[in-house]
């Protein structure tokens, strides 16, 4: 079971502000559905069995050849901007 | 402008006319744009409609009569002048995508999506942006920052998602073919919802570059239309890979082959299977149950074997589906922070934690939910019981359904195992509506084509038929639906006119 | 009591090198020039590393083929199929808010895993240092601030940088001693010289995180060390912290420490770092990569002569000495210019002496004290400016006798100046050997004259000789060989002393 405290820190990892209702509305259908999940447990499958992936051949991959992108401006759906800086919050 | 009878029209129907010059784009696209002005208060399909649709369609009028020097190459174009519903979860260069979500509401993408731009070079005109539920994370199309979209045909019921715009708006005539996204059935369930045909394709097949992450490694963009022929005439445009833009996309043209023509309207030697875990479970609705069985009987009159199959595996499908999307969702998601693009605020001397938790709480409930259950399945000590373990039973099930293709052409199911619901109906329990994706969610654990066909109406409720097929055999399904769209008779209405 | 220097096993130090693919033309997962230097902020990017929604990755080949080469230099085992991992977490200079990278806890999935070094150049010993694993992954963006950081209240972005391709080194903790890390990573920066995947030598393509404890006591991570000069000094000091802390009974905290380049100390991580939960998993933008032997032997075989082979060529083929081939080899644009320069004059021996101990005294003297530990930024100037054929021709005359060593690295301050060649700087100047002992003689004699008091210290005194030297070199405008002038000079303090004068 997860408790409030637990899916607080879920949000703050996810940094998803919830106010206490929120939490405590969360924690209880998360808890539904992670029982559901659960089911997983059950499926004793070992190591036999590879986890779904796709692969491909490493030849198959990209060229090394620079094109600068020209098709608009990059910065056009920043609206925190100073000069050609993008404006974010200061850490810490 | 054009009568109502030819807004109904079939795209290959609308693309001879408008070859030779019996249709003007311009008056079509006019007439589309009217008609949604007319009907999508009520309906809500539509998002944002596109401001130059009339001028590209005017371009596409000066070609046809020549009075533009492209050499005549407008008649190579199998898509000419064809509006085109794109939902709003595939990126549209200088038109806004807002994934119907707040976090996006006014970011304008910079490129097409591949798909779509390979659908505007075949003369495709993109008419709008469709609604969606936010990020694709629904089978409702209510969870939308915009407003739930109603169902064409029973007002107050669902359209279905969460492709449920581009599926309304294809019922109703406000567009005559449309794309969607499908990660578990979010193309196949409001097609089915909506009484038109979705297609989920063969994972890869369609670049994925431009439609907005949820869900990476089983979602794909579908296609949706009125018609079989319509179907096979987008494909043939869409697919292709594409390398330059997508690692995860296929070469398979040459694999494909897609001559309608010389379909039979039979489907003598095929051999289908039905799979008992989904027929008998207590989940699938009587009138469901019913189309499918008379479906049933209709592909054997057409001279197919249908046997049922047992699935063991597929009691985990949900939660692996579940366990997977929400991990991948959760990752995805986290880009949208409101430094780059999208929804912010000042981030003067806000502390970084907070400005990003502030922003953050701008998505709507089950996309909140998914992300918190996404992070909960990767954090540490949990990988190994939840998504490792999940995509070990995913290669479990994939095996599963490939070793029954083995020995049959094709798995048949209903799409939906429930009539459309009353809007607000099943909003409020989550895990109750997960259930609902039961039949659909397998095709894109293992990859595979499915369409959902439909079939048949019950109390003016559309039910579809579902069909999964091989890799890459995206030409039996429509085969399939081919012989059914004939054999199916006066079931369904075409189209709200 | 150990010192620092030495070899002392209870301190392990381990290090997490990073290492930008400079060579490469474009970014790791899209096509963006790779070269984001001198730009101005947010030119240098696309909506791929911009992580506009609805972009995928899209690796560059070439990236692959030079990690795996580097990983096979430091004979690490490539596994057959590699696979990208999404490390997820937030902060401003990361596009997507998860770094696409490797990671090696559910499976082999980096480009290069168990890897060993062997360091064969400690005086009369030598180590194996084992490499963990050797992992690409993209570079973030760069944060600025207006004005001073505590002043200003936000951050600024310039994601120019962001995409780039890094490669990550990650080393057990098998280095006991400050030397030994600079001594591997002098051997690193060769490599990556001669592979010609990274040049040092550029502002931040070369970075180091280290991490060192001692004994049972816990282990103290520090980064930010952005050249590898600093590794070495970075290290030293916090031995001796922490040395010092364990003298005075004070237990050492495992934590996260900055180095302070300007200050040379490290110093506590300003905010105690959250323990981070990145929530790996495999990215599944990027299918993974199957890679056969057959690849792997075709990346063997397109890879240029490495430091070690190019050691043994020099001593076999030019008759080198083994010490003076390292040292050559061990910066690659003296090797080559070695080889550029006996193609103008066949004298192997002397133009690689000249190279080791004329040229590279110079540019010691004039490295600026910072750079990357192979080759400075001043150095690099200097370097542009010194052709094969000048090496060729000093070396020539002095060996033909027409101007004597001291002469010749003069002249070599002339070249640097000038570019000429070095042939018309001695017709110029006119500076052939002041050999004639008579003409040398009366100039000596001139400044004993003049310089009496000088003359009779020069009895007890070195430093007056050296002053008497210098002035004759002064009137002999540099022409006299030194050498001769001092034996003049002793002659005549002795012969002073004898008689008693
Ligand atoms: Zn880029």
């Amino acid at each position: 079971m997860v408790g409030v405290e637990e899916v607080r820190h879920l949000a703050h990892l996810a940094r998803i502000g919830m106010k206490e209702e929120e939490l405590r509305l969360y924690t209880e259908q998360i808890n539904e559905i992670l029982t559901y999940f659960n089911m997983l447990d059950e499926l004793d499958i070992g190591n036999d069995i590879e986890p779904y992936r796709m692969s491909r051949e490493y030849k198959a991959m990209r060229d090394d050849i620079p094109v600068a992108f020209s098709a608009g401006n990059a910065l056009s759906n920043a609206k925190n901007v100073k000069g050609r800086f993008i404006k974010a919050p200061k850490m810490g | 402008m054009v009568s109502s009878s030819k807004i109904a029209l079939s795209a290959y129907e609308l693309v001879e006319e408008v070859k030779v010059g019996s249709i003007s784009v311009e008056d079509y696209i006019a007439s589309m744009i009217e008609r949604i002005g007319s009907m999508d208060e009520r309906i809500n399909a539509y998002i944002t409609l596109n401001d130059h649709a009339l001028e590209e369609a005017r371009m596409i009028d000066k070609m046809v009569k020549g009075y533009s020097n492209d050499n005549g190459s407008y008649a190579t174009k199998s898509l000419l002048g064809v509006p085109l519903a794109v939902k709003d979860n595939i990126s549209t260069q200088g038109i806004r995508t807002t994934c119907a979500s707040r976090m996006l509401e006014d970011y304008v993408p910079l490129y097409d999506a591949t798909v779509v731009k390979r659908l505007k070079g075949a003369g495709a005109i993109v008419i709008g942006k469709t609604n969606m539920d936010e990020f694709g994370m629904g089978s409702t199309t209510e969870f939308s920052a915009f407003g739930a979209t109603h169902n064409p045909w029973v007002y107050e019921r669902v359209a279905g998602g969460s492709s449920g715009g581009s599926a309304a708006a294809l019922a109703a005539c406000m567009a005559s073919i449309a794309l969607g996204s499908d990660t578990g059935g979010s193309v196949r369930c409001p097609a089915s919802f909506c009484s038109i045909y979705g297609l989920k394709p063969t994972y890869g097949l369609l670049s994925r570059y431009g439609l907005i992450s949820y869900a990476n490694s089983l979602e794909c963009i579908g296609l949706m239309a009125r018609s079989v022929l319509d179907l096979a005439l987008m494909l043939k445009v869409a697919a292709g890979s594409d390398m330059q833009n997508d690692h995860t996309s296929i070469d398979a043209n040459s694999s494909i082959s897609l001559d309608l023509e010389s379909m039979n309207h039979d489907l003598k030697g095929m051999r289908f299977a039905t799979i008992r875990e989904i027929v008998e479970s207590e989940g699938t609705d009587e009138p469901v149950r019913d189309s499918m069985f008379d479906a049933l009987s209709s592909v054997e009159r057409l001279g197919a074997v249908v046997e049922e199959v047992s699935i063991p595996s597929l009691r985990y499908a949900l939660a692996s589906y579940y366990t997977i999307a929400m991990a991948e969702a959760s990752s995805n998601l986290a880009r949208y922070d409101g430094v780059r693009y999208g929804y912010t605020a000042q981030p003067d001397g806000v502390a970084w934690n907070e400005f990003y938790s502030k922003i953050r709480s701008n998505f709507g409930s089950e996309v909140k939910r998914r992300i918190m259950l996404g992070t909960y399945v990767l954090s540490s000590g949990y990988y190994g019981r939840y998504y490792m373990k999940a995509q070990k039973a995913r290669a479990l099930i994939r095996d599963e359904m490939l070793k029954v293709l083995n020995h049959y052409n094709a798995i048949m199911l209903p799409t939906m195992p429930i009539l459309p619901p009353r809007i607000g109906e099943r909003i409020s329990d989550p895990l109750r509506l997960y259930m609902v994706d039961i039949c659909t969610v397998i095709a894109n654990l293992a990859g595979i084509p499915a369409l959902s066909i439909p079939y048949s109406m019950y109390n003016g409720l559309p039910i579809g038929v579902q069909f999964m097929a091989r890799h890459l055999d995206e030409p039996l399904l429509l085969r399939i639906a081919y012989a059914l769209e004939s054999a199916r008779g006066d079931k369904v209405r075409r189209c709200m006119i | 009591m150990t010192s620092i220097g030495n070899s002392d096993a209870r301190v392990r130090i381990g290090l997490e090198i990073h290492c930008q693919l400079t060579a490469l033309r474009s970014k790791l997962f899209c096509t963006c020039p790779a070269d984001y230097r001198g730009k101005e902020p947010n030119t240098n990017v696309c909506p791929v590393c911009l992580g506009m929604p609805g972009t995928l990755p899209l690796l560059n080949r070439r990236a692959i083929e030079y990690a795996m080469m580097l990983a096979l230099v430091l004979n690490c085992k490539i596994p057959s199929r590699i696979t990208f991992y999404r490390k997820n977490y937030f902060y401003p200079d990361l596009p997507k808010n998860f770094q696409i990278t490797q990671y090696n806890a559910y499976e082999q999935a980096s480009v290069g895993v168990d890897g060993v070094v062997e360091l064969d150049d400690l005086d009369g010993s030598s180590k194996t240092i084992r490499i963990r694993r050797l992992q690409l992954e993209e570079d973030p963006g760069r944060l600025a601030y207006d004005g001073s950081i505590d002043r200003s209240n936000y951050a600024l972005v310039d994601y120019n940088r962001a995409g780039v391709a890094l490669v990550e080194i990650v080393s057990e903790p098998d280095f006991n001693a400050p030397n030994e890390v600079r001594l591997f990573l002098n051997r690193l920066a060769s490599i990556l010289e001669h592979l010609g995947i990274c040049n040092p030598a550029l502002e931040g393509a070369v970075r180091c995180d280290a991490n060192v404890s001692i004994g049972e006591q816990a282990r103290v991570e520090i980064k930010n060390i952005n050249s590898f000069k600093d590794v070495e000094r970075a290290v030293t000091f916090e031995i001796t912290r922490q040395r010092s802390l364990a003298a005075r009974g004070i237990e050492i905290r495992g934590e996260t420490r900055h180095w302070d380049d300007a200050r040379r100390i490290t110093v506590q991580a300003r905010a105690k770092e959250e323990e981070e939960d990145y929530r790996y998993f495999p990215e599944p933008d990027i299918p993974s990569i199957v890679i056969s032997s057959k690849d792997v032997e075709a990346i063997k075989a397109s890879m240029p002569e490495l430091p070690h082979a190019r050691v043994e060529r020099f001593v076999n083929v030019y008759s080198l000495s083994r010490d003076t081939a390292k040292i050559l080899v061990g910066e690659k644009h003296l090797a080559d210019l070695f080889e550029a320069s006996i193609k103008y004059y066949d004298n192997a021996r002397s133009v690689a002496n000249w190279i080791v101990t004329d040229l590279k005294g110079y540019l010691e003297r004039y490295d600026d004290g910072g750079g990357d530990g192979s080759s400075s930024s001043s150095n690099s100037v200097i370097l542009a400016k010194v052709t094969p054929k000048h090496i060729a021709e000093l070396a020539m005359l002095v060996d033909s006798g027409k101007i004597n060593r001291a002469t010749a690295r003069q002249i070599l301050q002339r070249v640097i100046a000038t570019g000429m060649l070095p042939s018309a700087i001695v017709q110029s100047i006119n500076v052939d050997m002041l050999s004639n002992k008579d003409e040398l003689a009366s100039i000596v004699d001139k400044v004993i004259e003049e310089e009496r008091k000088a003359f009779m210290d020069a009895l007890s005194n070195e430093k007056a000789l050296n002053y008497l030297l210098g002035k004759v070199m002064r009137y002999s405008n540099g022409r006299a060989d030194p050498k001769l002038v001092l034996s003049m000079l002793k002659e005549r303090v002795i012969g002073t002393s004898k008689t008693g004068q």
